[in-house]
């Protein structure tokens, strides 16, 4: 299904948030939301992206859509054939990226403005990009509308009277309004119920059949993004650790932060209760991270040698990367062999 | 007993077999939910106001307020500038309703004479003279509303006087005199918060939307402004008028110095709201969809903190009434032949004026009255605008 | 929901609960019977509005008495030293005895431990303020056995002297279990303890009220949506739905032989980790109907596949069955 083209690159990209201090706001240090994150997505693939809350991983779909400007590093975007650096384009240019990736929220009541209707809401990126007006934004919009499982009854209602679910569609015919050819899911089934979950990830998975999206999907839930996902990428602390696709991630994790998060996901399966792998302690600070690889701190096989050197980023099996220094020599358990220990 | 399994697989089998084509996933759901009927936000904070029983009061107490200050002429039986020497400190007269046992509004006629002890003219009402009110009675000429011609008012008396509220020292009607300031009190307010409002907003706005050195340079502006005592402050603005200035220059210049002060407890709250709303995502999906900031601010975050403007206009309306009533009651304000509350006030500054006609003292209860008015209205709104509570 | 009285630790019976909304009255619980023996885990799951909060906060009485009435049925609860069971049902929200009971016998940990911890009080403070409100000791004493607690749930001895801000969203949680263990109840209410935390965290908390529940020997009523999180922990599970149990039984039962449409819905929603075979997922169409309005009949028809096919005719209120000991289900389909 997915093509080898690839449609967008992120190279080494680095974010720091400077911390500001005082009167005179003296910068006194600053939060590594990333750093050195590098991947490619190919062309109507789905890479997910894992990882606990402050990994980072919000911070980089923000960052590659440039609503804050990178540190450092590049993000470039395949557009018609020539990859085109998204921080060095001007603000026309900058506006008319804009029309190939897109983005939806995890949050429908706050990605919707409560006073606004349907129409309104679907309809204003079309109206700042002037594609349509009038009845032909209205037509657009009912398209739309039907295409995400919605009613064009619904037009002139406000978001306060949808369900959670709903809200999400209305979101998600918005984000699609511009036919764009990427889209990042910023944690877009979290805010939802389970059933409710289960047609929104339908809905994605349709839609990106029939208009031939790329998906970025990012997630905090590992059976949703092993669901989803045709390769993985898992963070933390700001970095990329291990990169793979899915099936062999989850088969065979290989390195220990993954295999320690596939254990700490609790299964419904009652029968096989699991032996987990408690990591120890908390996630460090960010704006202060533990030096050599960042994981050594909660790592059940740390030596000596990861508490100084930062691990480097090896393809390890072909399409599979990692970061770990022990990463040949570990054998890490995947979701099977957890089971069945159990 | 195997059975039940049986059927639970056939559940399970319904499940798979399950037509989930968007069609019909957006058929079940109109099916299967009631959805709210389409409220906007001013029909549901219109909702929530209504419910607020002092809130309501408080409104209609201002609508009335300001009905009758646009139709002041007409509801007030005499004109600013009528004088009936004859009736100078005349306290309030009682209305009759009942004449000859059917309903007929009436006042006794006065016989007015002088106190021998203390030279103070008194006025003894005379039941066999009674003086019928009339409604929609010939008086002085005036423009309703400044544009037609007419001389009816709402009620009069075709002799003697009717004088609800007393009369001041030159025989002039304290009802009508209330009225006619109303016109000036009340509107005093409105120019001067809407003059706020638009320094205001913009800067507020602004201040929170760019934050950065915008915001810096806008809220140190205003701790200034706001560090100065405004009633000294006012006092040398308002000398510094020269004295030969029309009555309605000075007028509009003296509200042009309340919203001076007036913006920048505007501005404030609305960068706060601002702030706030400038972290929703619907925000940054309309900047994502690349909306510039004009864009943003206009259509979203103007409509946005438009309820806040209202209810922060509303609360700042007191203000404006007390400031202008205190700058009047000082001398320094409006100044005759143009009349306001504060004006009225300056009457009784005098606390012999005080013990012996108390009712010039009338106009400082429509003040508070119409302050109260406000304030509860305002509270009423700024719940209803709050999208937390029920 | 039998009539057979075991010694259950908490019995309730055909709990309703209302609330008056100035929109109208959300009918939150509509009959609710469950019961939980000592030293067990009883799992409450089910979607938002569906009833499991309001539950756990009936049994404690912390429902705003002016909104929310209570309008029939009974919450049993055996006392420690008593042998007849109170109905806390009838219990003024207000009284003394309830007052005895929270905290002391029944005590409950939260989602959000940030909001259950007050800011400005030393974690320390809060957890010696919960011992000496049900206990005779001076403040040495109390300071003292809040030292252990904090011990037994991994936290460090001088988080005793931290403000809740300083600690992160795990440790929170652990120091609002500590305040919670530290008068020894009985049972605990557990709200979704886990929602608001980090997977690698969950872990942690769980595994800690796993040992802990060993170690105290008390009955943990687990309020959660995730079904993973029942399916570790919990004993029994009673799956809710607009107000109503509609299935229950031992969590093998539930999860590994699901009989009601709803939870055969549920476990269909959810992706399963490791499995390979990408399947569809196969969700229950619609969305939970609005609060307000009243669903006649059976509480689910309007989303079950069985009732759009017309295996039934959801106009009934089904009865509860039994198809296996223990395990009940609330479906007309096992008549």
């Amino acid at each position: 299904m997915t093509e080898d083209t690839i449609i967008l690159e992120v190279n080494k990209l680095t974010k720091h948030f400077p911390i500001y201090r005082g009167f005179l706001r003296k910068v006194v240090g600053s939060v590594q939301a990333l750093n050195d994150v590098s991947f490619s997505v190919k062309k109507q693939e789905t890479l997910g992206i894992v990882g606990e809350s402050g990994c980072g991983k919000t911070t980089l779909a923000r960052v590659m859509l440039r609503a804050y400007e990178p540190t450092s590093g590049e993000v470039l975007f395949n557009q018609d054939g020539e990859m085109i650096n998204v921080f060095s384009l001007k603000k026309a240019e900058l506006k008319r990226l804009r029309r190939n990736i897109q983005i939806i929220f995890q949050d429908p009541l706050s990605s919707l403005n409560p006073r606004k209707t349907v129409l309104e809401i679907i309809g204003e990126p079309l109206l700042i990009h002037g594609v349509a007006h009038g009845q032909e934004l209205k037509s657009r919009v009912c398209e739309l509308l039907k295409m995400v499982g919605l009613s064009v009854n619904h037009l002139d209602r406000y978001p306060n009277a949808f369900s959670g679910g709903q809200r999400q569609r209305i979101a998600i015919a918005r984000a699609l309004a511009l036919q764009p050819q990427v889209v990042l899911c910023d944690e877009p089934v979290s805010a939802l119920d389970v059933s409710i979950q289960a047609q929104i990830i339908n809905l994605l998975q349709d839609l990106q059949k029939d208009l031939g999206l790329t998906y970025l999907f990012i997630s905090h839930d590992l059976s949703v993004v092993e669901h989803i996902s045709d390769r993985v990428a898992v963070m933390y602390l700001g970095s990329i650790v291990e990169l793979a696709p899915s099936s062999p991630l989850y088969q065979r994790p290989r390195h220990p932060y993954t295999e320690a998060l596939l254990s700490a996901t609790p299964t419904i399966d009652p029968a096989t209760r699991k032996k987990r792998i408690i990591l120890p302690g908390e996630l460090p600070n960010p704006s202060n991270p533990p030096p050599g690889c960042k994981f050594h701190t909660r790592c059940t096989y740390a030596q000596d040698v990861c508490k100084t050197t930062v691990p480097a980023w090896e393809e390890i099996s072909p399409g599979h990367w990692t970061a770990c220094h022990r990463a040949k020599e570990l054998e890490l358990r995947g979701v099977g062999e957890l089971k069945s220990s159990g | 007993m195997q059975d039940f399994k049986g059927t639970a697989q056939r559940i399970t089998d319904l499940y798979n077999q399950q037509d989930l084509s968007d069609e019909s996933i957006a058929q079940q759901m109109l099916q299967s939910e009631q959805t709210a009927e389409a409220t906007s936000q001013w029909r549901l904070m219109w909702r929530k106001f209504k419910r607020n029983r002092t809130a309501v009061i408080g409104g209609v107490v201002v609508l009335l307020f300001y009905l009758t200050a646009l139709f002041g002429d007409f509801v007030a039986p005499y004109s600013l500038e009528d004088r009936m020497t004859q009736y100078s400190y005349l306290p309030p007269q009682k209305i009759r309703f009942i004449a000859d046992g059917r309903f007929q509004p009436h006042v006794y006629g006065l016989k007015s004479g002088r106190d021998p002890l203390t030279l103070q003219r008194t006025y003894v009402p005379d039941p066999e003279h009674k003086i019928p009110i009339r409604f929609f009675v010939e008086g002085s000429p005036y423009k309703l509303m400044g544009l037609f011609p007419t001389n009816r008012h709402l009620f009069g008396v075709e002799e003697g006087i009717v004088s609800i509220l007393g009369t001041d020292g030159q025989g002039r009607d304290m009802f009508s005199r209330i009225i006619k300031g109303s016109q000036i009190s009340l509107t005093v307010g409105l120019v001067g918060v809407a003059l706020s409002l638009l320094i205001g907003a913009v800067l507020g706005v602004a201040s929170g939307y760019y934050g950065g050195w915008v915001d810096n340079l806008v809220q140190r502006g205003i701790e200034i402004v706001r560090s100065f005592p405004p009633i000294p402050l006012w006092m040398a603005l308002t000398a510094a008028l020269p004295q030969h200035w029309p009555p309605l220059l000075t007028y509009f210049v003296i509200t042009v110095i309340l919203s001076l002060i007036g913006w920048t407890w505007l501005a404030r709250q609305l960068r706060g709201k601002v702030l706030a709303i400038r972290e929703e995502d619907f925000i940054m999906a309309a900047r994502l969809a690349g909306a510039s900031d004009r864009w943003i601010i206009f259509r979203h975050l103007i409509p946005a903190t438009f309820s806040h403007i209202v209810v922060i206009s509303t609360l700042s309306m007191p203000s404006m009434i007390l400031a202008e009533s205190s700058l009047s009651f000082l001398g320094l304000g409006i100044r005759p032949p143009l009349t306001s509350w504060g004006v009225l006030l300056k009457q009784a500054q005098n606390t012999q004026v005080l013990l012996l006609y108390p009712w010039l003292m009338i106009p400082g209860f429509f003040v508070a009255i119409s302050i109260l008015a406000f304030n509860f209205m305002g509270d009423g709104l700024r719940d209803a605008a709050d999208p937390y509570t029920v | 929901m039998k009539n057979e009285e075991k010694n259950y630790l908490l019995t309730i019976k055909d709990l309703v609960v209302h609330f008056h909304t100035l929109e109208g009255i959300v009918r939150a619980l509509e009959g609710v019977s469950l019961h939980l023996e000592q030293g067990k885990t009883l799992g409450l799951v089910g979607e938002s509005g569906c009833g499991k909060s309001v539950t756990a906060h009936s049994i404690l009485r912390l429902l705003p008495p002016k909104l929310c009435k209570i309008k029939g049925g009974e919450i049993l609860f055996r006392q420690r030293d008593s042998a007849e069971p109170i109905d806390l049902a009838k219990v003024d929200p207000q009284s003394d005895l309830i007052r005895s009971i929270r905290g002391h016998e029944i005590a409950m940990i939260f989602q959000e431990p940030m909001t259950s911890l007050a800011p400005i009080y030393t974690v320390g403070d809060q957890i010696m303020e919960a011992i000496m409100l049900h206990r005779q000791v001076s403040p040495e004493q109390a300071r003292e056995s809040a030292m252990e607690m904090l011990k037994a749930v991994a936290l460090a001895e001088n988080v005793v002297d931290e403000y809740p801000y300083r600690l992160s969203g795990g440790q929170r949680q652990r120091a609002m279990t500590a305040m919670a263990l530290s008068c020894n109840p009985s049972l605990l209410i557990a709200d979704e303890p886990t929602t608001a935390l980090d997977v690698t965290i969950q872990a942690q908390i769980l595994e800690l009220l796993m040992s802990l529940q060993k170690e105290f020997n008390m009955a943990i009523l687990m309020i959660t949506h995730n079904l993973g999180v029942i399916a570790e922990m919990a004993d029994e599970v009673a799956v809710m739905y607009l107000g109503r149990v509609v299935e229950s039984g031992a969590i093998e039962q539930v999860l590994g032989n699901p009989l009601h449409p709803y939870t055969i819905g549920l476990l269909k929603s959810l992706p399963k980790m490791g499995d390979q075979t990408n399947r569809r997922l196969a969700p229950i169409p619609g969305s939970v109907p609005d609060p307000l309005a009243k669903v006649e009949g059976c509480p689910f028809h309007l989303r079950c596949p069985v009732y759009k096919q017309k295996g039934c005719d959801g106009k009934e209120l089904p009865s509860v069955v039994e198809p296996e000991p223990g395990h009940l289900v609330r479906c007309v389909l096992y008549y």
